[in-house]
């Protein structure tokens, strides 16, 4: 049946909570907006932990390496969270294309490791590629068709660097069809903290689609590959796992085709009205958007939580 | 205008010109996540108010064997996706630029002929436009491809398929006296 959007609060709230092995938190307008937690969130992770309840976090965000991710979560005063703990959409783009470059029957007998991966992307994402022991392509390098170590795929993640002349670079590889084109996420903009709004991967993967005539493999969510890698590493059940987001297109459609039931909290991206409007469309994969519970915040989830 | 320091967050710290109620997206070789950026700006600003032209949807642009460049459609793409709205197209296929011909030489689309190479523009709005459609296999599109339009059952790929076609426009020379 569809979610109803319902406010979880009072008892609603330890009917919902206590049955759960754990929670997926998104972390950008969920535990934190910029550089200031969400009052409360630190205390909701510590007050699950000491429920035995697990914490994991999945992240469209492809701008930081799990291990800055990791020292950002301590610098912001949530206690005990690794690195391990955190799915976000850079790491599952290198495993997802360390699968299909590396995986077995790939790429060893030939020598060349897999080929080559062109990042359009930061620091971050580029060093996540590399941890996951796949060799990048070069900016500026000509494309030459054949080539003897050839690029076998570019990943479009979030990058404030983009330039005509990487698109171009990024065409040229992908007119070997065998070239993989693959996008760590959809969102079309980020919020910044002053209310403004940053384009996101989304955005350029649109101008790569449109240069190349190619569909990206798009990795994060509400897509449900970074859900398999969350199962892969720490086996959970869908039927008694919670997935908390701001976001209804992309955190709540995520729990959706995850079978999680969702909980979206106000302090970021969607707004109640987009939920509820949602809920009255006609439409069946308006449905897909709707939440089946919200809070205001998840601080508003620690009184479900046993003392 | 220079963008104050290298980072997205100091971008949008930069001053907006007050008078801009228009972001116009055409062929830029220079585009970049700072200029998406301004543009989104601007936008968001405006909302309505401030229009979403594009000069083009031409996805890429042919070179010599094979390869291409990017177009202005991906670079309108880019921002129609981050505004999360659609640019109003000036080019082809659209008829916007037909009707400023049209109304400046006085034509009678009966009696006129649209000349191109590509399919989903050129020919696209000849054909919206009643005028007579002549291909020329000197560019982008193939014969194989005006079969595959003609082939199918869809009539949006109908309107694709050119009245008539040439291998180049050096053949009408034979048609048009001494």
């Amino acid at each position: 049946g569809m979610a109803s959007c319902r406010r979880l609060s009072g008892a609603g709230l330890r009917e919902v909570l206590g049955p759960a092995q754990g929670l997926l938190f998104d972390c950008d307008g969920v535990l934190w907006a910029g550089e200031r937690a969400v009052p409360g969130a630190p205390e909701l992770l510590e007050r699950l932990r000491r429920s035995g309840k697990a914490a994991l976090f999945v992240s469209n965000n492809s701008r930081r390496s799990v291990a800055e991710l990791e020292r950002r979560f301590s610098r912001l005063g949530f206690r005990g969270v690794r690195a391990e703990h955190v799915f976000s959409s850079a790491l599952c783009s290198a495993l997802f294309l360390r699968q299909r470059l590396l995986g077995s029957g790939n790429g060893g007998g030939s020598g060349s490791g897999g080929g080559r991966v062109f990042v359009l992307g930061g620091e971050g994402l580029r060093g996540e590629v590399r941890d996951a022991g796949l060799r990048l392509a070069g900016e500026g390098e000509p494309t030459s068709p054949g080539a003897a170590d050839p690029v076998r795929a570019v990943l479009v993640g979030y990058d404030d660097q983009f330039t005509f002349a990487k698109l171009a670079q990024a065409c040229g590889y992908l007119r070997d069809p065998q070239c993989l084109l693959v996008a760590t996420d959809p969102d079309p903009w980020h919020p910044l903290s002053d209310g403004k709004r940053t384009p996101g991967t989304g955005s350029l993967t649109a101008a790569v689609e449109t240069a190349s005539g190619r569909k990206a493999l798009v990795v994060g969510k509400p897509n449900t590959y970074m859900f398999d890698c969350i199962v892969e590493r720490f086996g959970v059940d869908p039927s008694r796992t919670l997935m908390v987001g701001d976001r209804l297109e992309t955190d709540i459609l995520f729990g959706k085709n995850c079978g999680l039931s969702t909980i979206l909290t106000l302090t970021g991206v969607s707004r109640l009205e987009e939920a509820q409007a949602y809920m009255a469309s006609d439409s069946a994969a308006a449905k897909d958007l709707v939440p089946n519970y919200y809070v205001d915040s998840i601080a508003d989830l620690i009184p479900g939580l046993d003392e | 205008a220079a963008l104050p320091g290298p980072a997205p967050a100091d971008w949008a710290q930069a001053p907006l010109d007050p008078a801009v109620r228009a972001v116009l997206v055409g062929f830029d070789e220079h585009f970049s996540y700072a200029k998406l950026c301004q543009a989104l700006r601007y936008l968001l600003r405006g909302g309505p108010d401030c229009l979403l032209v594009g000069t083009n949807r031409d996805n890429r642009l042919p070179l010599e064997g094979g390869a291409a460049i990017p177009g202005t459609g991906c670079l309108v793409k880019a921002v129609e996706t981050a505004a999360q709205r659609e640019a109003f197209i000036v080019g082809k296929p659209n008829r916007y630029m037909f009707d400023c011909v049209a109304s400046e030489f006085d034509i009678d689309p009966s009696r006129t002929i649209m000349v191109g190479d590509r399919l989903d523009t050129d020919i696209l709005m000849g054909n919206s436009c009643g005028l007579t459609t002549l291909l020329t296999l000197t560019g982008v599109s193939t014969l194989d491809e005006v079969k595959g339009h003609q082939e199918s059952d869809c009539p949006a790929r109908q309107s694709l398929v050119p009245d008539y076609y040439v291998d180049s426009i050096a053949d009408l020379l034979p048609a048009l006296g001494d």
